[in-house]
């Protein structure tokens, strides 16, 4: 299919392929989209004529970095102003500093103010989170000073709290004689600004716009250069409610596949059915099987489930068994576990893959029972059924996972950017050395991944993998040393372990003669850097062939 | 503008909420509006449908039906924006939703607490409470609401229900139990027009409309409650009895509160607007849903000549007796809530004939 010219040889600092029957080389050939082989620059000429491109020499070559759990409407959430604690990159490269400091938010919140045209636009701020402001409590009085005429509402990293300013207040009719539980009061009785839970927050008029995003083209766009940012060249869409129309599934094909958008992706369909958007398992079988056997392309998969059963660690709402949360009551289910039952089964006999978020144990057992249950009535084999977040999966749920056939696609950075909280607030030191077990689910032998689930934490899997194998929060402790997972096995989690909960390892996720030509492209050897991995630059991704270095590089 | 009374409507999957809330929409004979989780399970026929929208269904008699499929906040901000605004609203929960934490949102601009009223299903709930899943989840319910509404008798048979009762003031104690009845969602409307009806001894007759009414209140005689129908096929407690009352003279906050609060727990809703003694010219809103009582300033009192009045269903004739016997004494002038009258039809939805 290809002709000797389309080959072109990019000889590296060094290859590494993720393939362990040929792990390194110094070299790759690449045909059209695919990888042609590994080797050496004298080896690869041997394929036919070919072009050498010495643009990646002093590069590190490895396969694109896999993501199994981010969401597409991430690009949305920078449509707002970031106020976070940690740095982070939006997807246009710009790198956003963390605040240390409350004034730091204040400051950050200045710039955002100058930056809007329109005097009345609401300034709308998220990230921030007070816990690393102790001492101090984020009030309308501090927003006064950044703004006494523009409505400013600030997001809390939590999603339980906001803050908004006098001008925010006065415009949607926050007063003394508001009644609503949760509108915070100085003693004079004048609401302070702090809004506690949805129901004060919803009085606010920007908050219901910060409810579920409509994806489009622009946010699908960000999705994939937020991966190319960080070598990611593979991103799942966990999930989408727009798969039953096919404007919905325009709005993914008109941006992924043009050729200059860089990842690929595999969109998940979301089976909670919450409302009349989203089709009926029975309805939505026929409707998934067809996108992906008519619809698919090498850029855009679909036909895979997702769900969810429970809520967050550290929001106390994830579902537990013994011992449960610290001196707290157990949180909540998302759907009952009859309609989960039926909704799964209908998906599994029809031969389809599912991954259910369960962050806590019970959870994790509700699914672990009705993986079983459905097993015995509907064998399959290699269904991949995953059990994402699995952040409390005990020893004995991993066996069973791997007694059924199941993976665990792992959250491990909340061992970085919760990992304070889960050691001395959530479930205490013990469970929280226990949680995002990676190295049990792998002596287990269960399948893994290890994953960032943006936008909740921030899409770059060299640093998921380095929290992988430091296991430190991000005040630096020590957070469960023997779950700590070799830099090795936190790489192949990131590329094939995670391809392999997709269904794509045939395709992405090693360096094989036959996959895909999709590289990240980076300045140094992830395993000759000790544990800092997130300090090895990312200069840009090669999807299909294609090159697309990080801007600023 | 009266703020609109928001009932928050939980129980387990399979709890018979949807029933109730089809129900409700079906009879309507006040304007409801009603978010549900699921816009599919809405059953409504579909000459009754005016207009189907994408979030929203409007029926022709007046009711709307919202989705809450973009969240709780969305679909409240589309509820305190609909004109004309509804008189009731009723919030349909998921079968895992914690119904009295939502309860913050009958304090949302525009609305007030209408009660968290909870189904327990005879069949199931006590093997649902014992379920290792979702035991908690159950028995949180029940104990965390205001009322709790029994359904499916008619498939348990007397015996049954009886035994699910008193598991339930085990189970959740302190929570009145009424057998379901769509009537029961929402408050008993004030502006019914007295008139003999129902199978109790006839109230004071003649006339009708507020003449009458404060007529009627500076008259003295309390009568029986009269027996009003509920729906059919809720079992045989399903048959609810009202009772309602007037005074002319202002009404003593401390009897008021202390009436209510030994108001017999067969007694599930009160609603009222009165005149304290301490208050004369404000309207202080009275309501009771089961468990949950509570006054509140509603504004100036619009024109002396509108007497006091107040409403109470109960589930059996002993508990509408109990509602007179201490409701009349609750005026500092004796037996000023004084004329019972009963609903030409049942509150909210009209009883099957």
């Amino acid at each position: 299919m290809s002709s000797p010219s389309d080959l072109v040889i990019y000889p590296a600092k060094l290859v590494r392929t993720m393939d362990p029957a040929r792990p390194t080389a110094q070299a790759i050939a690449v045909y059209g989209d695919r990888i042609r082989a590994v080797g050496t620059v004298e080896e690869l000429r041997t394929y036919g004529d070919a072009t050498v491109d010495d643009r990646y020499a002093d590069k590190v070559l490895l396969p694109g970095f896999v993501e199994a759990h981010s969401h597409a409407k991430t690009g949305g959430t920078w449509r707002h102003t970031y106020a976070g604690y940690f740095p982070r990159t939006s997807p246009d490269g710009r790198h956003w500093p963390g605040c240390p400091t409350l004034d730091a938010v204040l400051d950050r919140l200045r710039e955002a103010d100058a930056a809007l045209a329109d005097p009345d636009e609401p300034l709308v701020a998220w990230g921030m989170d007070p816990i690393y402001y102790p001492g101090e409590r984020l009030v309308g009085a501090h927003l006064d000073r950044v703004s006494s005429t523009r409505p400013i509402f600030v997001m809390h990293a939590s999603g339980h709290l906001a803050t908004v300013n006098s001008a925010l207040m006065r415009r949607d009719g926050i007063t003394r004689d508001t009644r609503v539980e949760g509108v915070m009061r100085r003693p004079d009785g004048e609401p302070d600004g702090e809004l506690r839970e949805m129901t004060a927050m919803a009085l606010a008029s920007p908050y219901p716009q910060l409810g579920p995003v409509v994806l489009d083209e622009d946010m699908l766009w960000d999705f994939a250069r937020d991966g190319r940012n960080h070598g990611v060249t593979t991103l799942a869409d966990l999930g989408s409610r727009m798969l039953m129309d096919d404007d919905g599934v325009a709005v993914y094909e008109n941006a992924v596949l043009r050729e200059d958008y860089p990842a690929r992706l595999s969109v998940f369909h979301w089976g909670l059915r919450a409302g009349t958007e989203i089709a009926a398992p029975a309805d939505a079988v026929p409707r998934l099987k067809e996108l992906r056997d008519a619809r698919s392309h090498p850029k855009l998969h679909f036909g895979h489930v997702k769900f969810v059963l429970d809520g967050t660690v550290q929001g106390f709402s994830a579902r537990l068994q013994e011992p449960g949360f610290l001196g707290r009551p157990n949180g909540i289910w998302v759907q009952t576990p009859e309609e989960f039952r039926a909704a799964f089964t209908v998906f599994h006999e029809a031969g389809l893959m599912v991954h259910v978020h369960c962050n806590g144990d019970q959870a994790t057992e509700l699914f672990l029972d009705t993986v079983e249950d459905a097993l015995a009535a509907h064998p399959r084999w290699d269904h991949r059924h995953t059990v994402t977040h699995s952040q409390l999966s005990t020893p004995a749920q991993y066996r069973r996972m791997a007694a059924l056939g199941m993976c665990a696609n792992i959250f491990t950075n909340h061992l970085y950017y919760w990992g304070d909280q889960h050691l001395d607030i959530s479930i205490g030191v013990d469970r929280a050395s226990r949680m995002n077990a990676a190295a049990t689910a792998l002596r287990s032998g269960v399948p893994i991944s290890i994953h960032c689930d943006t936008p909740v934490t921030p899409l770059n899997p060299l640093h998921t993998a380095q929290t992988a194998v430091t296991r430190r929060t991000a005040s630096g402790r020590s957070i469960g040393a023997y779950e700590r997972i070799t830099a090795e096995q936190a790489l192949h989690a990131i590329t094939l372990g995670a391809a392999y909960m997709l269904k794509l390892d045939h395709a992405v996720g090693s360096l094989e003669a036959g996959k895909y030509a999709d590289l990240a492209v980076l300045g140094a050897d992830p395993l000759a850097v000790g544990d800092a991995l997130a300090d090895v630059p990312v200069h840009g991704t090669v999807v299909g062939g294609r090159h697309f270095p990080v801007p600023s590089s | 503008m009266t703020d609109v009374p928001l009932t928050l409507l939980g129980g387990y999957l399979g709890s018979g909420k949807t029933t109730l809330v089809n129900a409700l929409l079906r009879d309507a004979s006040r304007r409801i509006a009603v978010l549900v989780n699921d816009f599919g399970a809405v059953n409504i026929d579909a000459d009754l449908i005016r207009r189907r929208g994408a979030t929203t269904l409007e029926l022709a008699n007046g009711c709307v039906c919202c989705s809450l499929v973009d969240g709780m906040a969305s679909a409240m901000v589309a509820l305190a924006g609909l004109d004309p605004r509804p008189e009731y609203a009723v919030v349909e929960l998921s079968g895992v939703a914690d119904p009295s934490a939502m309860a913050t949102w009958g304090r949302y601009p525009g609305f007030t607490p209408g009660g968290v009223l909870v189904c327990a299903d005879a069949e199931t709930v006590r093997t649902r409470a014992a379920d290792k899943f979702v035991g908690d989840t159950v028995t949180h319910q029940l104990a965390t609401a205001d009322l709790l509404l029994l359904t499916k008798t008619d498939l348990t048979g007397e015996r049954q229900a009886e035994s699910v009762r008193a598991w339930l003031s085990r189970t959740a104690p302190g929570v009145p139990v009424a057998d379901a009845a769509p009537e029961l969602l929402l408050d008993p409307p004030l502006d019914t027009a007295p008139g003999p009806v129902g199978s109790g001894p006839a109230p004071d007759s003649g006339g009708s409309g507020p003449a009458h009414a404060a007529r009627g209140a500076a008259a003295s005689g309390l009568a029986p409650a009269s027996a009003m129908p509920g729906s059919a096929g809720h079992g045989p407690h399903a048959v609810h009895h009202a009772w309602a009352g007037e005074s002319a003279v202002p009404v003593d906050r401390g009897a008021l509160e202390a009436a209510l609060d030994a108001l017999d727990a067969g007694v599930v809703r009160v609603k009222g607007v009165v005149r304290l003694a301490g208050a004369p010219d404000r309207r202080t809103v009275v309501q009771v849903v089961g468990r949950r009582r509570e006054l509140t300033d509603d504004g100036p009192w619009p024109d002396p000549a509108v007497p006091s009045r107040l409403v109470a269903i109960a589930v059996h004739a002993d508990a509408a007796a109990d509602a007179a016997r201490r409701l009349s004494r609750s005026s500092p002038a004796g037996p000023a809530l004084t004329r019972t009258r009963t609903p030409p039809s049942a509150p909210g939805p009209a009883p099957p004939a």
